[in-house]
């Protein structure tokens, strides 16, 4: 059941953003306005409300990313910056993570 | 017609991934138990990991084709973006410190941004929340 909430939840954002998309919005202002609207929806309920339907489904986007900034910033501000360091940590990974699959990618091609 | 089909394919593709997201998830919960701080980091990195071997295999940039937003919303989606990047840098002809600097910077551009937003919102939150 879980799966198929994360399923849901995920494929919905991204119809989402697919819409602003076909309305010519560009693919960096979508992505940084919904990290934004992430942070908007923790005070409503909202994003605790998605998380629980959609679990990491929802916790793996980009929109939910604004809701982690959030509480990590809140968490600081209470002197646990635990949680604020191991977003920006989980960043840095992804990012290298990237860095790795371009140059990777770059290798292979240019030995063919 | 087209918008039709992108839009089905944006939720099919991204829900697949949110669906992979709960399975790295599971096994996050599973390794180093429910009350461990780092579940959402470990989730986190097996998608970049995920995003960041499928480009290298030449499999996300397929996924980005047919899904477009479906496989750019997820954090698999920002790896696959940063090594765009620095592939195109690299093929431009710069140095792989520049090429570096400009995956980063990407992602400093979006997260950064984001971020800002984010901080200014849960600090009015919290002054709000203090009266």
């Amino acid at each position: 059941m879980e799966f198929i909430g994360a399923f849901i939840v995920a494929g919905l954002l991204c119809v989402a953003c697919q819409i602003a998309l076909e309305r010519k919005v560009s693919v960096p202002t979508i992505l940084i306005v919904g990290f934004a609207l992430g942070s908007l929806m923790v005070p409503m309920d909202w994003a605790a409300k998605l998380v629980e339907l959609g679990g990491a489904g929802m916790i793996t986007t980009i929109i939910d990313a604004g809701e982690g900034v959030f509480y990590g910033w809140t968490a600081l501000m209470d002197g646990e910056p635990l949680r604020f360091i191991t977003f920006f940590l989980a960043l840095g990974v992804v990012s290298l993570f990237g860095v790795i699959g371009g140059m990777g990618h770059y290798a292979l091609k240019k030995d063919k | 017609m087209k918008i039709a089909k992108n839009l089905v394919f944006a939720f099919l593709i991204g829900g697949a991934l949110g669906a992979l997201s709960q399975v790295f998830f599971k096994l996050a919960l599973n390794l180093l138990g429910p009350s461990s701080p780092f579940i959402c980091l470990f989730t986190l990195a097996c998608m970049g990991l995920f995003g960041g071997l499928m480009y290298l295999v030449g499999f996300y940039q397929k996924l980005e084709q047919w899904g477009q937003f479906g496989a750019f919303l997820n954090f698999s989606g920002l790896a696959s973006s940063v090594a765009m990047t620095v592939e195109a840098a690299k093929v431009e002809g710069d140095s792989t410190v520049k090429a570096i600097g400009k995956g980063l910077k990407l992602v400093l551009g979006v997260a950064g941004s984001g971020a800002i937003a984010a901080i200014i919102v849960a600090t009015i939150d919290r002054i709000l929340f203090s009266l």
